[in-house]
């Protein structure tokens, strides 16, 4: 029984090839994304402690750190259904 | 007996102030301040007289805040319809164009990725807005900005540095909705401290006044 290898699955469709390469970019971009929740979380952070502002910025923690989940929800659901 | 022919006047003794504005009218604004502007903190505050339980870093044990503003909310109303705008894309997107040749799941992910991305859009603008404070305490100004996520700019000036205030409400919508810019020219190594977009333009520059006068 012949097997085909992915390589030769590629150069027989150049369309799978196609959409390897936007899976792996997507993933990537989602990777990076990751890093503004966390950049937020750190800016958030650094207000409290040098301006106080956790008297009234809890609200606005919390959307973070549930964007946070959503972000790497997603960046898991690429890796997963792509 | 001989009577007077000129008496002279007694003179009325008119009472005098040192300050220009008697202390009644300071009083009288502060207590319309107070009721008027709230002193309770909450996310979307954009004025607050003496806020209550605000305390920052570097806050000496005699300094008292004053002070605290933000721009109006309305100044987010830009990147608001933007954002409805980059909301609304794709469902016209998926009827008017074709995406018949794109896998179901790449389509499912990328719809995740567009909203994801026009959700980071509009987080990034509210917290421009949400970290551009002004702060001004019995000692100083202190000024914050985020002009983007990966930079912070606080900047604060002692009040004695205070040179000129002035106040600018150009424009239909900062006319109606009394908001306006205060500018603080300041004799320090910053030249200006800029109120962008305050509610009650001319009350706040009048608190700056009246502390300024009192140094």
């Amino acid at each position: 029984m012949e097997t085909v290898s992915p390589v030769s699955q590629f150069l027989e469709n150049p369309n799978l090839a196609l959409w390897l390469v936007v899976k792996i970019l997507f993933v990537i971009g989602l990777a990076l994304y990751l890093v503004f929740p966390i950049l937020v979380l750190r800016q958030i952070k650094a207000f409290d402690r040098i301006l106080g502002f956790y008297t009234f910025d809890l609200p606005l923690r919390v959307v973070t750190w549930v964007y946070l989940a959503i972000s790497t929800l997603a960046f898991l659901l690429a890796l997963i259904i792509l | 007996m001989m009577t007077d022919v000129f008496v002279a006047k007694e003179k009325k003794v008119t009472p005098s102030y040192s300050s220009p504005i008697p202390p009644k009218v300071d009083r009288e604004l502060e207590s319309e301040k107070a009721e008027s502007w709230g002193r309770r903190l909450h996310s979307l505050t954009t004025l607050a007289f003496k806020p209550a339980r605000l305390h920052f870093e570097d806050q000496n044990p005699d300094e008292q805040i004053i002070l605290f503003t933000r721009p109006h909310l309305i100044t987010n109303l830009k990147w608001f319809l933007l954002v409805v705008l980059m909301a609304l894309i794709p469902p016209f997107a998926f009827i008017f164009l074709n995406f018949g040749f794109v896998p179901v799941n790449f389509r499912f992910v990328g719809l995740l990725i567009w909203y994801l991305l026009t959700f980071a859009f509009a987080f990034e603008r509210f917290l421009a807005w949400f970290f551009n404070v002004e702060i001004v305490t019995n000692k100083r100004i202190i000024d914050v900005d985020i002009p983007n996520i990966l930079f912070r700019d606080i900047t604060q000036t002692p009040l004695d540095k205070i040179q000129d205030i002035t106040t600018e409400t150009a424009g239909f919508m900062r006319s109606f909705l009394a908001f306006g810019d205060v500018r603080v020219q300041t004799a320090g190594t910053i030249p200006e401290i800029k109120f962008e977009a305050v509610p009650n333009p001319n009350k706040v520059s009048q608190v700056l006044n009246d502390l300024w006068r009192k140094i």
